[in-house]
């Protein structure tokens, strides 16, 4: 890859390789017979995209578009398997549903972004600085002046994920939760939720 | 049995699949057939399998295996089948089971399933997974019924349990066969010395390092379960030595403590005081708390300051705390019995509890309980009873 | 011979040289632990069990994800590869001496989650399968702290290079500066490596657990890929927390594999020495224990830095 960067043909051929191993591994998403396996074709596609973006000379956000899908898809993988019917694959199921409405709204996005591709005059300005300085640059590009907005609403979203994760364990500091969802009696001196209390 | 681990020619493996070498020890009960030709049918190629024990196996196809006699060298018998297995020499075995006899269901359906649509035939045994309700949290996820054993390696030999499982945690569980019992054809070769005990005298220091033995082997099983398999081969080493330094058991012991093996075992599988109580659960029955021994109102332990040792807790952890404690007292014991000897007549604390007694309560220990604790919980319990099993383990020589 | 041709060979070669001496500690150690007189055999043994496995053929289950089992081995193996290739000899010595080379072995390190995964799922096997969910729920739990250490211990060098960071401890090294840095790493490796007190993946309570189908060279594939993925940490953690090449009297290249060696005998030991730990209660601890530790790590080593 160091050496990829610096070559233009080489990035050209890696591109197309990657730009294309990322659209049919997100095909194969649609065409695999398992949930487990569709989380595992789109992280595939994901690190394909990844890929590209190293290309782009933005290795930090490549990298950790890697790091942040592995463990995305791997909680998403289980999630599937928790709530979806036939974790084990045993028995085959589709994983497309409405197909006609699908296929239409899946060719029509593809072809806008196609033409948006294709008709678009982009400006030809190669990043050949310091992979730090492209990071640095898309960042205060897409951000600018909101990035302490920004900061701050990823503490806070964090800070709220771990609240709710606090308030939903089952050991809290009053005990356990399900102990909790007892219906409080209405008279003082009752015992909670037995049938008296409401009388 | 247990002693081929200290065999350095023989490497005994948990999978068949990691196998070369099947050994398949004395006769095997009616029961035990089939799944021994599972186990078999699960090696994979080349493969071989050895019959050790005397007189005739009753099953077929070992007939024509190699033999290790009862009192033979069985290390060097594997170890040669298993080098003329990997140099060509010798014809790897070919299935036991038929494919129709092993999965009938196979080829039938769109996928081989077994049956028509999605939701047809039963593999193995196992239908399409259902949602029932979860006994934790409330979400219902897909059960897995599952049947484990009778050759599972964590479990005693012959101990063979049909679970539900809903993710790792046992929803319903049915024991299908007890470990062990009587089943063996050929006697034991040596006479248990609790055995002896019962009607002869024996020695109280002899007694008691035949107490010491026995829990160090629980103790090395316990020790392999939990991932430590070289200092699980120290621990059985001391177990089968004849007569191991005292000092260096007690060493051993403060080693196996280090390694935080109660850890695994901390509120797991807890038998209270109330449901052990006169079950004549001796060990378990002390780590929940009940002082039961029968070495207290033994004569032959009067004036030895024979106290029982007891734990409150009750789980696993406390099972293994009171083991090595009870080491600890009978090997003191034993320093100090000097050459006292104990007639038979008094109840006998024998260490080998019954299995039946502790099955019952198996169902209410294992609910609710995940996978690697129910494991530990059955661990903790030592249901193998120091009994002579028949039993099969994939061995590879090494 | 131009640098790109040579660092396959180079990567390939470091990756065998530490599996074999992994292997060898580990049936030292055993052999130590188990109190058995050390004979040679010691060192020939881990040759003659892989030359078992290689010789045994693959065997199948019952409707297995072939791809995906054949793939796991494979990937296992080159991520292992791709966390040789960020460790630095010397100054600006490294196969891939990327700006942001933590980074890179971070996602490599994050993305051992899946082929251990893929190894438990494939074989459609019920143990083993939950030998693959424990990978999820100790891997997912231990990843945040890992990345976090390895984060805290880039700060003082204000740069993701693997070679910059090792640069920047020339007067101190890593695990003095940032105390919290090396303990909380050595007790996620074991969980990302599923290793010793948390191979629960591979545990004896499974059967073996994503071992249990696996035989043949699928099986020694997985095997050596595990031992290199072990490598890897340990040779990172060696660079990022014991000062890499610095060292007195011998030459740099020698103090990055002697430090590589010992952190490998670390974990080798704690392999033999401590018990399994409960998945639950280890989640348990890496949400509760070690996070907040790492977090601690990093807000301490910005606080030093002012």
């Amino acid at each position: 890859m160091v050496v990829a960067v610096s070559t233009s043909w080489v990035v050209d051929m890696a591109f197309a390789v990657f730009g294309m191993a990322a659209v049919l591994t997100g095909y194969r998403v649609f065409r695999t017979d398992s949930m487990v396996r569709a989380s595992f074709w789109l992280l595939a596609s994901f690190v394909n995209v990844g890929l590209i973006l190293v290309l782009l000379n933005a290795r930090f956000l490549g990298f950790s578009v890697v790091l942040m899908m592995a463990g995305e898809m791997s909680v998403m993988a289980i999630f599937m398997v928790m709530l979806m019917m036939n974790p084990a694959g045993l028995n085959p199921m589709t994983m497309v549903h409405q197909h006609r409405t699908s296929l239409a709204a899946g060719l029509l996005a593809f072809l806008a972004l196609a033409s948006v591709g294709v008709l678009v005059d982009f400006p030809d300005d190669p990043a050949r600085v310091e992979p730090a300085t492209v990071t640095a640059e898309l960042g205060a590009e897409e951000l600018g002046d909101s990035m302490l907005v920004f900061q701050t609403a990823g503490a806070t979203l964090l800070a709220t994920m771990i609240g709710s994760i606090a308030v939903t364990s089952r050991r809290g500091r009053y005990g356990d939760a399900e102990q909790g969802s007892v219906p409080p009696p209405l008279r003082p001196e009752a015992d909670p939720a037995d049938g008296e209390g409401a009388a | 049995m247990e002693a081929l681990r200290l065999d350095r020619r023989l490497r005994i493996v948990d999978s068949p699949r990691h196998a070369t070498v099947l050994l398949v020890a004395g006769a095997l009960p009616a029961t035990l057939h089939r799944p021994v030709a599972l186990v078999h049918d699960a090696l994979a190629h080349p493969r071989a399998t050895v019959w050790w024990g005397d007189g005739e196996p009753d099953l077929d196809w070992l007939r024509d295996c190699p033999r290790a006699g009862g009192d033979g060298d069985v290390a060097a018998t594997v170890g040669a089948v298993h080098g003329d297995l990997m140099l060509g020499r010798r014809a790897s075995d070919l299935p036991v089971l038929t494919a129709t006899t092993r999965t009938p269901w196979e080829g039938v359906g769109p996928y081989g399933h077994g049956g028509s649509g999605m939701t047809g035939g039963t593999p193995h045994g196992r239908p399409l997974a259902e949602r029932a309700d979860d006994l934790r949290d409330g979400l219902a996820l897909d059960v897995l019924p599952l049947t484990v054993g009778p050759f599972f390696p964590a479990f005693p030999a012959g101990l063979a349990l049909r679970v539900s499982l809903q993710g790792d945690v046992i929803t319903e569980v049915e024991m299908l066969a007890d470990p062990f019992l009587a089943d063996s054809a050929d006697p034991p070769r040596r006479t248990h010395t609790f055995d002896r005990a019962r009607t002869d005298a024996v020695g109280l220091a002899e007694l008691e390092r035949a107490r010491v033995s026995h829990h160090l082997r629980a103790l090395s099983r316990s020790l392999r379960t939990q991932g430590l398999g070289a200092l699980a081969t120290r621990v059985l080493g001391a177990a089968v030595a004849e007569r191991p330094p005292t000092d260096a058991v007690r060493r051993l012991l403060v080693t196996v403590e280090r390694t935080g093996l109660g850890r695994a075992g901390a509120g797991v599988g807890i038998l209270t005081e109330a449901s052990v109580v006169g079950r004549g659960l001796g060990l378990l029955a002390r780590a929940s708390g009940a002082a039961q021994d029968a070495r207290d109102d033994d004569p032959a332990y009067a004036g030895l300051a024979f106290q029982p040792i007891t734990q409150v807790a009750g789980d696993a952890r406390a099972r293994l705390l009171q083991r090595i404690a009870e080491i600890r007292q009978s090997l003191s014991l034993a320093e100090r019995a000097g050459d006292r000897v104990r007639q038979p007549g008094p109840a006998l604390e024998d260490p080998r509890v019954g299995a039946t007694a502790v099955s019952e309560l198996l169902g209410d220990l294992l609910v609710g309980a995940e996978w690697g604790d129910a494991v530990t919980t059955i661990v903790s319990l030592d249901l193998a009873m120091g009994r002579r099993p028949p039993a099969a383990v994939g061995a590879e020589a090494a | 011979m131009p640098a790109w041709l040579a660092a396959p060979p180079t990567v390939a070669f470091a990756l065998a040289a530490g599996v074999v001496v992994a292997a060898c500690l580990d049936a030292a150690v055993g052999d130590v632990v188990a109190h058995r007189v050390p004979r040679w055999s010691s060192v020939v043994r881990p040759w003659r069990q892989a030359a078992v496995v290689a010789l045994q053929r693959r065997t199948s289950s019952e409707r297995p994800d072939r791809q995906a089992w054949a793939l796991a081995p494979a990937l296992l193996l080159g991520l292992a590869a791709v966390m040789l290739t960020v460790v630095p000899l010397a100054p600006g010595v490294a196969v891939a001496d990327v700006p942001h080379g933590i980074v890179l072995y971070g996602a490599a390190a994050a993305t051992v989650l899946i082929p251990a995964f893929l190894q438990g799922w494939s074989p459609n096997s019920a143990l083993a399968m939950i030998g693959g969910y424990r990978m999820f729920a100790q891997g997912l739990s231990s990843m945040i702290p890992f990345a976090l250490v390895l984060i805290a211990a880039a700060l003082p060098a204000q740069s993701l290079a693997v070679g910059e960071i090792v640069a920047s401890q020339q007067g101190l090294w890593n695990v003095v500066r940032t105390p919290l840095g090396l303990p909380v790493y050595l007790a996620t490796v074991p969980a990302l490596a599923f290793w010793g007190p948390l191979a629960t993946p591979a545990g004896r309570d499974l059967a073996g657990g994503i071992d249990l189908e696996a035989a043949g060279a699928q099986l020694l594939t997985w095997r050596v890929a595990q031992a290199g993925v072990l490598v890897g940490m340990s040779a990172v953690g060696a660079s990022v927390f014991l000062g890499g090449w610095a060292g007195p009297l011998l030459p740099g290249p020698v103090w990055v594999v002697l430090k590589t060696v010992a952190l490998l005998a670390a974990l080798v030991a704690m392999s033999h020495l401590v018990a399994r730990v409960r998945i639950e209660r280890f989640v348990v601890l890496a949400w509760v224990g070690l996070l907040p530790l790492a977090l601690l790590d990093v807000f301490l080593t910005g606080w030093w830095l002012l």
